[in-house]
């Protein structure tokens, strides 16, 4: 897994790469627009963290140059800017998140997880939770390396949970991801299908949390707890 | 905050009663003061001409009276007498102006009827040739009385000297027939007089309308709005004034705007360095697991943490302030859904403190007229204020509930509460309630307010369902359909 930190200032930049690095990310920096630009040119990376405030070349511009090259390489936004409409021109400009400074350590963590899994997702790629992991492209979960019986609507359940683990999932997306298998999807049918779940990872640490009114959250692995 | 409103109204409306010139005061005491003097110099003139043509009139009676009783004198055996029938006497004292006295006197000035004492001419009233009569002002019997006296052969041709005629009346009527003439003549003056203040109050009143509906459209103004005033109903002499208040404004704006951009460009620059300091403290307290150092750490978090909060507040707060918004506009939005999106970002860090934050209110949609942005803002500062203020293993929960006019967000935590008498000064800037020992810096309450305001909400602070905790409460008028 390979990411490239845009950003101009020195302290930030070395504390997220030191950051990332520790969760065995390979991490390349650059400090300027024009730097990002070439780099980016010449190699592919995972992720990007793309500061908006550069100099030489402004992140905008950046993204701008990325896209238009074809490049799907997520790309999340760090920036001192928080405005609506700086948050509406990024994510327009084909950014896949935005996260506005100063941010939580564990919650950059988190979106840089999400993002890079949903870089690979279209790959096939294997999401792992603790003792759990899920082959999206096998459609098959496993637990502490053997086979989980889960049912086709439980896993996609599992999945969405999985793909934004530590954030809230609400019953909307959840039945969105149902719609197809179930003519009409009601807030109850989610209700059972959590259920059961939760019934199945429960003895193996994994727990789903009820958020009232509006969701659900797949805890972190107790591993990962600060 | 509502008696505050309220003195600075009282004190609006004492200044505009207290005697401050007014143009129409000044106007009314520039036209009064002349037109009185007019008025008075004209009654005296008025009085003048009346008593002059009075005084003609009956000086012509009074002699036709005189020549009367003229024609009555008799010589009978060369002594001169007065022959005056009954009648004729009564009716010399009876006449509309008051009684008559009469005095004849021979030609060597001795009595020959009527009053004895009655004045004689003075001297020094030349006789009028042509009919031998002298007109004069006297006093008799302790009253002013007009006399004429006139010479009257006694028998013509004889040589035997002229009688003296004298008779008189008293000047009462005069004066009071005068007086009437001059009534007649001066109460229309001063009733026009009267109507032209009238039409001069009225005309001003109506001339400085513009004015008054100027002053109208500036006190009811908002603080927050500092566009211009309309120019389009004022008339030619009050443009001026509104161009140069216009610019005024203009100028205002742009001050305050400047100010607003130097705090959002200053917080700006302040998050990149924060968020360093931020990660590079998170990343070393994960490396010292205990000790001296990592107590230092712990501190140095919890130091940044502030900070990092203070600079985002300042910044809600310069986006929250009147005057040049800072690219953000109002907007049509469901408010329920904004309240759900906005709580949902807030769980991991309730879940972080061990809060059971939810959602508790209406699914379907709940519009309002907001700037999405600031409305996030506030629900972010309330949601920041109970997460921080209640135990760990409390309750939070986030509601939108309507009626047909309005249209509310709350939030309610199981926390400590705020004692009804902080309720009001939580709202002011860096106001902290005192003994919650936690690291607030007293802005998220004046956000709030402020945002409402610019919201035309309400918010209201009050204990909890079972009287523990806090509920805030922001009422927005719901949005037309």
């Amino acid at each position: 897994m390979r990411i490239l930190i845009v950003e101009d200032d020195p302290v930030l930049a070395d504390g997220l790469a030191r950051s990332l690095r520790g969760s065995d990310y390979a991490v390349d920096a650059a400090t300027d627009g024009a730097e990002a630009d070439h780099v980016l040119s010449a190699q592919s990376y995972d992720l990007v963290i793309l500061d908006l405030g550069l100099p030489v070349l402004e992140g905008h511009e950046v993204l701008r140059r990325l896209r238009r090259r074809g490049s799907k390489t997520p790309v999340l936004i760090l920036t001192a800017l928080d405005s609506l409409e700086e948050r509406v021109k990024g994510l327009d400009l084909g950014a896949d998140d935005y996260l506005t400074k100063p941010f939580d350590l564990p919650e950059l963590e988190a979106r840089v997880r999400a993002l890079v899994r949903r870089g690979q997702s279209g790959g096939g790629s294997l999401l792992s939770h603790g003792a759990l992991t899920v082959d999206m492209a096998g459609r098959r979960a496993t637990l502490h390396g053997k086979p989980l019986d889960l049912s086709a609507r439980e896993l996609g359940v599992l999945e969405v949970l999985l793909l934004r683990s530590g954030r809230v999932v609400n019953k909307d997306q959840l039945a969105e991801k149902l719609y197809g298998w179930d003519e009409e999807v009601g807030a109850n049918a989610i209700e059972v299908y959590v259920h059961r779940l939760r019934r199945k990872l429960e003895p193996a640490g994994v727990s789903i949390r009820t958020i009232r009114g509006l969701g659900y959250l797949l805890e972190k692995p107790a591993h990962a707890r600060d | 905050m509502g008696d505050a409103v309220k003195d600075r109204w009282r004190q609006l409306k004492a200044r505009r009663r207290s005697g401050a010139t007014t143009l129409r005061r000044q106007l009314i005491a520039w036209l009064a003061g002349p037109l009185f003097i007019l008025w008075s110099v004209s009654t005296i003139i008025a009085y003048d001409i009346a008593k002059r043509f009075v005084n003609l009139a009956y000086d012509r009676a009074l002699l036709e009276a005189a020549l009367d009783v003229g024609r009555q004198v008799k010589v009978i055996n060369d002594r001169i007498y007065l022959d005056l029938p009954e009648v004729a006497l009564q009716i010399l004292q009876t006449r509309e102006s008051g009684g008559l006295y009469y005095l004849v006197t021979g030609p060597e000035e001795e009595f020959v009827s009527g009053e004895p004492d009655l004045p004689r001419p003075p001297a020094e009233i030349p006789e009028t040739t042509a009919d031998r009569v002298r007109y004069y002002d006297e006093e008799f019997r302790g009253r002013e009385i007009r006399a004429v006296a006139l010479r009257a052969p006694v028998e013509p041709g004889t040589g035997k000297g002229a009688v003296q005629i004298h008779v008189a009346e008293r000047v009462t009527a005069r004066d009071e027939f005068a007086r009437q003439i001059m009534l007649r003549m001066v109460l229309p003056q001063g009733i026009l007089i009267l109507l032209a203040g009238f039409a001069v109050w009225y005309g001003v009143g109506r001339g400085l309308a513009p004015l008054s509906t100027l002053r109208r459209e500036i006190e009811s103004r908002s603080h927050r709005d500092l566009s211009a005033l309309s120019e389009e109903q004022a008339p030619q002499e009050v443009r001026p004034l509104i161009h140069a208040m216009n610019d005024l404004l203009a100028r205002l704006a742009t001050a305050i705007a400047a100010q607003q951009r130097f705090i959002a460009d200053a917080a700006h620059q302040l998050r990149t360095p924060i968020a360093g300091l931020k990660t590079q403290t998170e990343l070393a307290l994960r490396q010292s697991q205990s000790g001296n150092v990592h107590d230092t750490l712990k501190q140095l978090q919890t130091a940044t943490e502030q900070s990092a909060r203070l600079v985002n507040q300042l910044l809600s707060l310069a986006r929250a302030e009147p005057g040049v918004k800072l690219g953000h506009a109002v907007e049509r939005l469901d408010l329920a859904r904004l309240a759900r999106d906005s709580t949902t970002e807030w769980v991991p860090r309730a879940l972080a403190r061990s809060i059971d934050l939810g959602y508790d209110g209406e699914e379907g949609a709940a519009w309002i007229e907001g700037d999405p942005f600031l409305v996030r803002d506030m629900l972010g500062n309330l949601l920041d204020n109970a997460i921080r203020y209640t135990q760990r293993g409390g309750q939070v929960t986030v509601r939108v509930t309507g009626n047909s006019h309005t249209v509310a967000l709350s939030v309610e935590d199981n926390g400590p509460g705020i004692p009804e008498s902080e309720r009001e000064r939580v709202f002011e800037r860096f106001y902290r309630v005192l003994g919650t020992g936690t690291e607030g810096c007293g802005l998220g309450l004046a956000i709030v307010r402020e945002i409402a305001l610019s919201h035309h909400a309400g918010v209201t602070l009050a204990a909890g369902a079972d009287g523990r905790g806090t509920v805030a409460r922001v009422a927005f008028p719901r949005a037309a359909r």
